[in-house]
């Protein structure tokens, strides 16, 4: 049980990584009210009925296709008629990996993964930046991806919408930098055992479950933190990737 | 994907084609079928073959793991089958409420207790998992759902609690919690002398709720049967702490088998029974109590690359001490010691579960490790002596015993059978019903 007034906003509560996340904090009571929004309406109550179970706090879910820009506003009135009070944190998880080969041969596929991945994701960024001036304090958390911190042929156009977030992330926690009561996390997760990565074989040392990144991301937002690989070593390893001279580089099929 | 797996006991190790949930259930229709029979596995802690299913297709049913409810004032818990014990703790136990039977590991799917019907150290009180299932969720492979309950469909529901996962897929399990006050207990360790003075100390706790003993299986014939008892309840008043998912360690290799003789399990029985903690009076927080190998995961490793075997039995009370003592005796003889023998006195059972394990008796738990033949011959002249005096073995721990010796102790399997899932199979049931 909870004696947390704190409210959590998650776009995307369904994702593998937000349900860790959302089952990390009901397990420390952090909040007294969760909103959650995602598309699919049915796997949406079923994390709906587990978080409430968990938390033993109320759970508002709103079923919302996140990638249209026209829902933002409709979103938002109805997360204000349901709840009154204040946003303490904004948890932004969704996204979709797709196919790196269908993008370069589909224009509409790749047009639906960028208004997806960048485009309404930084409209949310903004409309929350905005809820936390007005309200005076707020955290957001924002899911990038190691794919964004060098375009390689295999998934450079994914990889670009999450360095883009992290471009606006970046300047976010700028714009806010004299605000202690204002804090932008931008995570950036390797190999993550979720549903999304469901067709890929998995294992080795490399593949981290979603539990503990949410455990790394927990960390992270409570230290304020502007932006975190998850695990660690991968900043390490993207460290060395990038320095490859290009000539190299090129060699390679990364 | 077709994968070698392991039994806990890692002695049998087969080819099987491994899919997720969700491969199972878009198998209803019809359009694409699974390869031969299918058996589900949970948290895969059963020591044997009942969650192994040799070329044919394994279903890992940990995936969905969600809360459906929980009611904190009646201590009411329904969820997905793929919740651990482990979990269900960090959930119930800071709300005053914790599972009411609880094997010796925490690392154990919901599914995977109803199906083997687990029991713990509060069986003399509390029965078996199933007397605390108040409904569950069987899904058939036919795509037929039914609400099995003490009322409803009932016959399914005895037959699914102990059922070994035939029935077909558990989807949710209900469960009535125990309250407590305390995440700890008020421990009571004591060594004894002999059988005599086991069955003696048993009698005098029998309003304990919890009690077990550890036994040196080595000792000097005159001291057959010594070993450390062990009782506790709940403390009254006190913290509701839960043991944090970071916390253990991970056993990193198979060790080398010569590692473990008569001299280092000799050795390691006589630290056991001197350690200071031999004689412990005092409290102690519930999860080293109820899960003391769970510190270290892969703990199963120990036994190097040819495994171990577990043997669990219990011998009906009227021929409890005769028969442990001519168990203990044959064990003497073979020099083939035991790290971990646990011994308890059961009550009576209070699960519906019509193949259910424990009875009135007294059981016994062993481990051995994998010598071959050697090995094989010697647990079957256990199962022997078992069987002399009116005895079973524990599926969830078996991996030998013969179809003969399974189908004459647990008389129920015929109705287990009929009610079998036509899509589902094991090689534990292959083995047994054969
Ligand atoms: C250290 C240790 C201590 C133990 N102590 C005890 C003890 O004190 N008492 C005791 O009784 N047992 C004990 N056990 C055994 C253990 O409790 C059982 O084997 C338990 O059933 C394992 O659960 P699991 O989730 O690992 O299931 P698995 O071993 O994976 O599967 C067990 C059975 O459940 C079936 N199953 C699993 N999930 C489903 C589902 N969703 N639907 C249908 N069928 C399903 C499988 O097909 C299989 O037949 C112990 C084991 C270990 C490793």
């Amino acid at each position: 049980m909870t004696s947390s007034n704190k409210t959590l906003l998650v776009l995307g509560a369904t994702s593998g990584l937000a349900q860790a996340y959302l089952r990390l904090v009901s397990a420390e009571g952090a909040f007294g009210t969760y909103v959650l929004v995602a598309r699919n309406g049915e796997t949406l109550s079923t994390v709906r009925d587990d978080i409430a179970a968990r938390s033993g706090a109320k759970v508002i879910t709103i079923t919302a296709d996140l990638s249209d820009p026209d829902k933002i506003l409709p979103v938002m009135e109805d997360v204000a008629k349901q709840h009154a009070g204040n946003i303490d944190e904004g948890f932004l998880a969704y996204g979709v990996l797709g196919d790196q080969k269908d993008f370069q041969d589909n224009a509409s596929h790749l047009k639906d993964m960028l208004d997806t991945n960048f485009v309404s994701a930084v409209l949310w960024m903004e409309t929350l930046a905005k809820v936390f001036e007005t309200q005076g304090h707020g955290q957001l958390v924002v899911i990038g991806s190691v794919a964004g911190d060098r375009g390689r042929q295999s998934n450079y156009l994914y990889g670009a919408t999450k360095a883009g977030l992290e471009r606006v992330s970046e300047g976010m926690s700028h714009r806010f930098a004299a605000n202690k009561d204002i804090a932008v996390t931008l995570v950036k997760p390797g190999f993550m055992d979720t549903p999304m990565t469901d067709h890929i074989a998995k294992g080795g040392p490399l593949w981290a479950t979603a539990d503990a990144v949410a455990q790394i991301i927990r960390k992270a937002v409570v230290k304020k933190r502007a932006r975190i690989y998850a695990p660690w070593f991968w900043r390490w390893i993207l460290l060395i990737i990038r320095a490859v001279p290009m000539p190299i580089f090129h060699k390679t099929k990364l | 994907m077709v994968k070698p797996v392991l039994s806990w006991g890692r002695a049998q190790r087969y080819d099987q084609t491994v899919v997720s949930l969700g491969r199972f259930e878009t198998a209803f229709d019809g359009n694409r079928p699974l390869d031969g029979p299918v058996t589900f596995r949970g948290m895969g802690r059963s020591y044997g073959d009942v969650a192994l299913n040799e070329n044919g297709t394994l279903v890992q049913a940990t995936g969905p793991d969600s809360v459906i409810a929980f009611d904190r004032e009646t201590g009411i818990l329904r969820a997905r089958s793929g919740l651990t014990l482990a979990d269900l703790h960090r959930i119930t136990i800071p709300a005053g409420w914790i599972v009411a039977v609880t094997p010796g590991t925490k690392f154990v799917t919901l599914g995977g207790a109803v199906a083997n019907d687990v029991h713990g150290k509060n069986h003399h009180t509390a029965g078996s998992f199933g007397a605390h299932v108040t409904a569950l969720m069987l899904v058939r492979s036919n795509g037929e759902r039914l609400l099995c309950s003490p009322s409803e469909n009932a016959d399914m529901f005895a037959l699914t609690i102990s059922g070994l996962g035939l029935t077909g897929y558990i989807e949710w399990v209900e469960l009535q919690l125990k309250r407590i006050t305390s995440s700890n207990l008020h421990v009571e360790n004591r060594p004894y002398a002999d059988l005599d003075e086991f069955f003696s100390l048993s009698e005098e706790s029998a309003d304990w709720p919890y009690t077990v003993a550890w036994l040196d299986c080595f000792s000097p014939e005159a001291a057959l049967g010594r070993g450390v008892f062990s009782r506790a309840r709940y403390v009254e008043h006190g913290p509701l702490n839960v043991k944090p998912a970071d916390k253990a360690i991970k056993w990193p290799l198979e060790m080398p088998s010569f590692l473990l003789n008569r001299m280092s399990i000799s050795a390691f029985n006589w630290l056991y029974r001197h350690r200071p903690a031999a004689t412990f009076k005092g409290q102690q927080d519930y999860d080293p109590f109820f899960y003391p190998l769970d510190g270290i995961l892969d703990w199963n490793k120990l036994y190097g690359h040819k495994g171990f075997f577990q043997h669990q039995s219990i011998i009906p009370m009227e021929n409890g001490k005769a028969g442990v003592r001519e168990l203990l005796e044959a064990i003497r003889r073979e020099g083939q010691g035991s790290f971990l023998a646990v011994l308890k006195v059961h009550g009576k059972e209070l699960s519906p579960g019509r193949n259910t394990f424990p009875y009135e008796g007294v059981s016994l738990a062993l481990d051995f490790a994998n010598r071959g033949r050697k090995t094989v011959d010697f647990l079957h002249r256990l199962d022997a002596i078992v069987l002399a005096h009116g005895g079973r073995m524990y599926p969830a721990k078996d991996a030998l015993m013969t179809g003969e010796t399974y189908r004459k102790t647990y008389p129920n399997w015929e109705a287990l059978e009929n009610a079998r899932d036509p899509m589902i199979s094991s090689s534990f049931w292959r083995r047994v019903t054969n």
